[in-house]
């Protein structure tokens, strides 16, 4: 047995953590996500051209090239004459911000109601496993632009509207995963011991339903990002002209045959943060062992 | 030990305890189609300071009995005196405070305890949940209680994964009597342990025993394991207690088929040792629908020539000889 000083680095599966498998697919998704995200955050402050004015004699210019204005265009130019560079590094911050919020809201609502109807069943589990049948055997699409139509498209409105899209699928996992732990024997002892419904769930299900939650949520940064981005795309995303990607790639479909930088480059930028996202929620369920 | 029986005043008393679950036709309209008779009318009695060791094949009700009295089933009737207070119907605060005097050790040491808490949360968790208590003394309490149950203190911060499942019983037993109890209810604690920890952990629950002052009901599915460790046995088939005696009167002389047929079912060392034929035939039958009069007859040797009363009526609780109770015709002195 080691000594003792070392004990906390060889604990849970008795290798050091940069030596377990899944560690490679974290630290590669920490970083392509890392690159998004100070991109992003950079754009709050500064751009290197203003996102939503260009300047029309600089129209299409392909990335790398300098326009007729004389100034040179790291990534190119859109139909306007918009700094794409700019618009990229700007129009993060609705996709980044919607996902964030999304995957929060579903992360919070299917955990609480996970534990609620895995740990009582009963009526409530009956409820509320009714409730996610209707909602999956609806086209939520065809809803979300209903609500959206309603109340505008605010980021918020946004997110709320592809929570309720997506949050069935993580409290599936959450739910089974409540039923399994609660039929564990350590609730019946702490139940001896003379801990209450409440506690019981605060302090043994919900620390070991996180994890599961975490691993969930993040596999669902993917598919909200292009969810918001295909709501963009159809016209529905955050009102105009502060650019989100989604909506770019629909402003330069007309261009694709020619001009592929329009559409192109916000397309690969959403597939670097979805597949950054999706490596660090692989490489979480690696290390933690889970299904 | 009869003596100490006389003195001694009891600290559990069961009256007529029941525990039906109901079961549910699987339609959508849920229809009750009958009852799991899990704990069918028991009476029992003990004493302060013994070991009560409970015996009967998987699937008898010794479990659901165990925690029956220690308030975890909504579906009893009866009545459960301890320490001279009924207990059956306590809510609440009063309930909170029974949970210090009563404990559970649980057979499975791999799923009782919570994987993600180290062992230092799970011992104090009781104390936490009944006591304020400093920062400084909550780790001496701990560390004290793992002194007694045999850990090294460096494992406080470890979690369950990383023992052993000896080692993960010793932390159960210190979670158990971290409070004090008075009455510990033993579910089958060693039943899922290699042999040679077996021995270990009963001995170290008899050291406990006499330095806590505990009360046991221990709960086991053969006679091997409680032959070590009770003073009295009571044999339970089919959520009925069939047979209750002190230790040496039942291996010496077991009065009911069903306890004759378990001790015949106890493996001997000795290989010259010429064994009575396996007395025990069949399975259990369902709780649902139990058989009628004697539980035990569809397996008795006896029911056939001892008469139609088997099959119509239910064998009470009676003396047979002083201090030895047994369910059974046979032994019927009215009949």
């Amino acid at each position: 047995m080691k000594t003792t000083k070392n004990d906390r680095r060889y604990r849970n599966g008795h290798l050091p953590w940069y030596r377990k498998k899944g560690v490679p697919r974290l630290i590669v998704g920490c970083i392509l996500v890392l690159i998004v995200v100070l991109m992003v955050g950079v754009s709050l402050f500064w751009t290197p051209h203003s996102p939503v004015s260009g300047n029309l004699a600089d129209r299409l210019v392909a990335p790398f090239h300098t326009g007729k204005s004389g100034t040179f265009y790291l990534l190119g130019t859109d139909p306007l004459g918009r700094d794409m560079t700019s618009r990229i590094m700007a129009g993060g911050q609705v996709s980044v911000l919607v996902a964030l919020l999304t995957v929060a809201l579903c992360a919070l609502l299917s955990t609480f109601l996970g534990v609620l109807s895995g740990y009582y069943r009963g009526w409530v589990d009956s409820v509320l496993s009714m409730i996610c049948e209707i909602n999956i055997s609806i086209p939520l699409f065809l809803i979300v632009i209903m609500i959206i139509a309603i109340f505008g498209s605010s980021v918020f409105v946004l997110a709320l509207c592809l929570a309720l899209n997506e949050w069935v699928s993580v409290f599936r996992q959450t739910r089974s995963k409540a039923i399994v732990q609660s039929n564990y024997e350590y609730v019946t002892a702490a139940r001896v011991m003379g801990a209450n419904n409440r506690k019981i769930i605060i302090h043994h299900l919900i620390p070991n339903i996180v994890p599961t939650t975490m691993v969930f949520s993040t596999l669902l940064v993917g598919s909200t990002i292009i969810a918001e981005s295909g709501l963009a795309y159809l016209g529905l995303g955050v009102s105009k002209p502060f650019p989100t990607w989604g909506r770019m790639i629909s402003e330069g479909q007309a261009y694709m045959n020619t001009e592929w930088w329009v559409s192109g480059i916000p397309a690969i930028c959403i597939a670097i943060l979805v597949l950054g996202v999706n490596l660090i929620g692989d490489g979480l369920r690696i290390i933690w062992r889970m299904e | 030990m009869s003596e100490q029986i006389l003195n001694a005043r009891p600290l559990l008393e069961v009256q007529d305890l029941k525990v039906y679950f109901p079961v549910y036709n699987k339609s959508l309209i849920r229809k009750k189609i009958g009852d799991v008779k899990a704990v069918d009318g028991v009476n029992l009695i003990i004493t302060k300071g013994q070991t009560f060791g409970l015996v009967g094949e998987s699937g008898c009700g010794k479990s659901t009995l165990g925690r029956a009295i220690l308030r975890l089933y909504n579906e009893t009737t009866g009545r459960i005196l301890f320490d001279g207070r009924d207990i059956t119907d306590l809510k609440g605060r009063e309930l909170l405070r029974l949970r210090r005097d009563m404990q559970l050790i649980f057979q499975d040491p791999y799923s009782s305890l919570d994987p993600r808490m180290t062992v230092f949360d799970i011992i104090s968790e009781p104390i936490k949940l009944h006591e304020k208590c400093g920062k400084e003394e909550l780790r001496k309490r701990v560390h004290e209680l793992m002194d007694v149950v045999g850990l090294p203190d460096s494992m406080m911060t470890r979690r369950p994964s990383e023992f052993s499942g000896g080692q993960r019983q010793r932390i159960g037993i210190a979670r158990a009597i971290a409070l004090k109890p008075k009455l510990v209810i033993c579910d089958e604690p060693v039943s899922a342990l290699d042999v040679s920890i077996q021995s270990q952990i009963l001995n170290l629950l008899a050291d406990l025993k006499k330095e806590y002052d505990l009360t046991y009901l221990f709960i086991a599915h053969g006679l091997a394991a409680v032959k070590h460790i009770s003073d009295d046995i009571g044999v339970m088939y089919l959520g009925r207690l069939v047979e209750v005696s002190p230790k040496s009167q039942l291996y010496r002389n077991p009065l009911h088929p069903y306890s004759q047929g378990l001790i015949s079912a106890v493996p001997e060392p000795d290989p010259d040792l010429k064994k009575e034929e396996n007395l025990l035939s069949g399975e259990v039958p369902s709780p649902i629908n139990p058989p009628s009069g004697c539980p035990f007859h569809p397996r008795c040797r006896f029911a056939a020539s001892c008469g139609q009363r088997c099959y119509t009526e239910r064998p009470e609780l009676r003396e047979a000889e002083p201090g030895h109770l047994v369910a059974c015709h046979l032994f019927d002195k009215e009949a």
